[in-house]
């Protein structure tokens, strides 16, 4: 995984907006990165900033947000650009799925123009013609049955499962590098959730398109992510792959929140989190899940609020000083969670 | 679309027939025409031969079926001061008053266009917030008074236009002046808030995620979901300027509709009041019409609606 180069990394990425009531951080110094041909969850609450970073890799956040940090893309760092290199970037390298696909597609536009705008938007060569027959193509490729009709549709006119195939197909004209997916079927139904999970996954293991999935998902993230970044009121909790995380977290935000999760294991008491996240209006010294953590010690005021490497566990990290600076043996923390 | 055309077309009659009712009532309501007519030191036979004369002795219920179906035969009977068709008093002067009405309708909504695109891009600067103190203004200035400080000031100071009257083009200029200033006030405020909203709308973010040029994200995916309620509201606004000739037209002594409607109130003349006030009602609720159709055109989600 090491050897190819990431394709998406945040280096302590803020983000703070300007509000009535002071400037709200939204982001505060998260970092984390994306190996080309990954599929990874960004996972926390509502508020917990998954969203928040996802716009900000696209340069689609508020006019007026304040961005501080790194974000490269293949690389480059995409805060310079400007114009038609901004667009040419978000039309071709980075593609978004947004959370609700009756928002996401134009009402009054068909569902051909809306694909083909989307193509040539990416390849300004393309004539009309091809466009089209690119994005029927792709309408067949995401499963919509008899493309030919869907193309001269309205979103009106077709099912919340198909309008995510269809905004996912609108993506994949493009070609891109890099799919963000906002919360993809937190809108849809169980059943057609399923499918458009299956999907993406197809997607990431034939067309080796890399996936960051913003989710609150717990089964979500189980059933298709590699690899699982935790995100908590606006800051990066820990970090590895899914499974590893998910038996063994390395936070204690993390065991929370697996265990407030419902039906992971049949029988068991759901354990709802004390308190509540912090407003991204509050200053947060140290570590910000500290106020609501039973295993707070007098070093979690003064903690970094960055994740470091886990000694011994390759590929893990964790913004826990406990668990990083070696005081609280994991396994026991794991027992008493 | 043409189940839409049977129901606006029954509208329409909907419309005349309750307009018809009003009118009817009305002018019952104001006093005995008969005695209004006559002579004021008129005998009682006088009085009598009126009543005939104007149809007045008839049965209230064939008064009333009469009235109604003047609306559909388009005959109003005799002016009472004239002697002419009221019906064809009426058409003559409605081209004169669409000639007031129209070009100010088309100018408040393109200027309306222009004024709110520029301030819903400057949400938070100073010209995009001057712009709308400006038309706040606007909205606070009655369109008579401008259309008399027009007058003092470009007729009768400068003298470049006529006072009054209907001299062709110059006499226009104040009504149009007066009247797209009325008109600008309330759309182009209008026009910001509906395209300040559209872009926070999803499929805006999404054009823009794609790579879109930004004038095509406006001009191509806010805007034709911020228009609908200014096209409905331009319905609106028309029969909102036409009530303004009631005031405008006499004041500026200008021939249309507005000046004999007033002139026809002061006469009791009620066979012209009745047709024009009818012209009148048409006219708006086609022009409502009108706007209707065109905001079904432009969005797919109606003409589904009415199809089911």
């Amino acid at each position: 995984m090491s050897d190819t180069p990431d394709i998406l990394r945040l280096d302590r990425v803020g983000v703070g907006l300007r509000t009535p009531g002071g400037t709200a951080d939204l982001l505060r110094n998260v970092s984390f990165s994306v190996a080309r041909g990954e599929i990874v969850a960004l996972a926390g609450e509502s508020g917990s900033g998954k969203s928040t970073a996802l716009l900000a890799v696209l340069r689609l956040l508020a006019p007026g947000a304040q961005v501080s940090g790194s974000i490269l893309v293949d690389g480059k760092d995409i805060a310079p650009l400007r114009g038609r290199e901004l667009r040419a970037f978000r039309s071709r390298t980075a593609r978004m799925v947004f959370q609700d696909p009756w928002r996401a597609l134009h009402p009054m536009h068909s569902i051909g123009r809306q694909l083909t705008e989307s193509a040539r938007a990416a390849d300004p060569t393309l004539s009309k013609e091809a466009a089209r027959t690119l994005a029927g193509d792709m309408l067949a490729r995401v499963g919509i049955p008899d493309p030919g009709t869907r193309l001269r549709s309205y979103p009106h006119e077709v099912s919340g499962g198909q309008l995510q195939r269809i905004v996912i197909a609108m993506a994949l004209v493009a070609s891109p590098s890099l799919l963000l997916c906002d919360e993809p079927t937190t809108a849809l139904d169980v059943t057609t959730q399923a499918q458009i999970l299956e999907l993406l996954q197809e997607l990431n293991r034939d067309l080796g398109i890399t996936v960051v999935l913003a989710t609150h998902d717990l089964d979500v993230i189980a059933d298709i992510a590699d690899r699982l970044v935790v995100m908590y009121a606006g800051s990066v909790a820990e970090e590895g792959p899914t499974g590893q995380v998910m038996a063994r977290p390395e936070h204690p935000y993390t065991r929370s929140l697996l265990q407030a999760a419902p039906g992971r294991r049949p029988g068991e008491r759901l354990r709802a989190i004390a308190g509540r996240p912090p407003s991204p209006l509050e200053v947060i010294e140290g570590c910000p899940f500290a106020a609501r953590c039973e295993h707070r010690t007098s070093i979690c005021a003064t903690a970094p609020n960055t994740t470091v490497p886990i000694a011994g566990e390759p590929g893990r990290r964790s913004a826990c000083v406990r668990v990083t600076a070696g005081t609280a043996p994991p396994s026991a923390e794991r027992r008493s969670g | 679309m043409l189940l839409f055309l049977v129901r606006r077309i029954a509208l329409i009659a909907f419309v005349a027939v309750g307009v018809s009712t009003l009118l009817f009532v009305l002018i019952r309501l104001s006093g005995d025409p008969a005695t209004l007519m006559a002579p004021a030191d008129a005998s009682a036979e006088v009085v009598e031969a009126t009543r005939v004369r104007m149809g007045l002795d008839r049965p209230l219920i064939v008064q009333y079926l009469s009235t109604i179906a003047a609306g559909f035969t388009l005959d109003f009977g005799q002016s009472y001061m004239f002697g002419l068709p009221a019906a064809q008093m009426v058409f003559s002067r409605l081209g004169a008053s669409l000639w007031i009405v129209l070009p100010p309708l088309l100018i408040s909504l393109l200027g309306a266009l222009a004024i709110g695109i520029y301030a819903a891009l400057r949400p938070t600067r100073l010209s995009g917030r001057a712009l709308m103190t400006v038309t706040f203004l606007f909205d606070g200035i009655p369109y008579f008074w401008l259309a008399l400080v027009l007058v003092l000031i470009f007729s009768i100071n400068l003298q470049w236009l006529p006072a009054t009257g209907n001299s062709g083009f110059a006499s226009l200029v104040v009504p149009w002046v007066a009247l797209s200033i009325y008109g600008l006030a309330t759309l182009s405020r209008l026009v910001r808030g509906q395209l300040l909203d559209a872009f926070t709308e999803g499929h805006v973010t999404t054009a823009r995620s794609k790579g879109i040029h930004p004038a095509r994200v406006l001009l191509e995916h806010a805007l034709p979901t911020a228009l609908p309620p200014v096209l409905a509201w331009l319905g609106i606004q028309f029969s909102l300027m036409f009530s303004a000739l009631l005031i405008l037209e006499p004041l500026l002594n200008y021939n249309g509709l507005g000046a004999l409607l007033v002139g026809s109130v002061t006469n009791r003349d009620f066979p012209v009041i009745q047709a024009s006030v009818f012209s009148i009602a048409v006219l708006i609720t086609l022009m409502n019409i009108l706007m209707d159709t065109v905001v079904r055109t432009v969005d797919p989600r109606l003409r589904t609606k009415v199809a089911q």
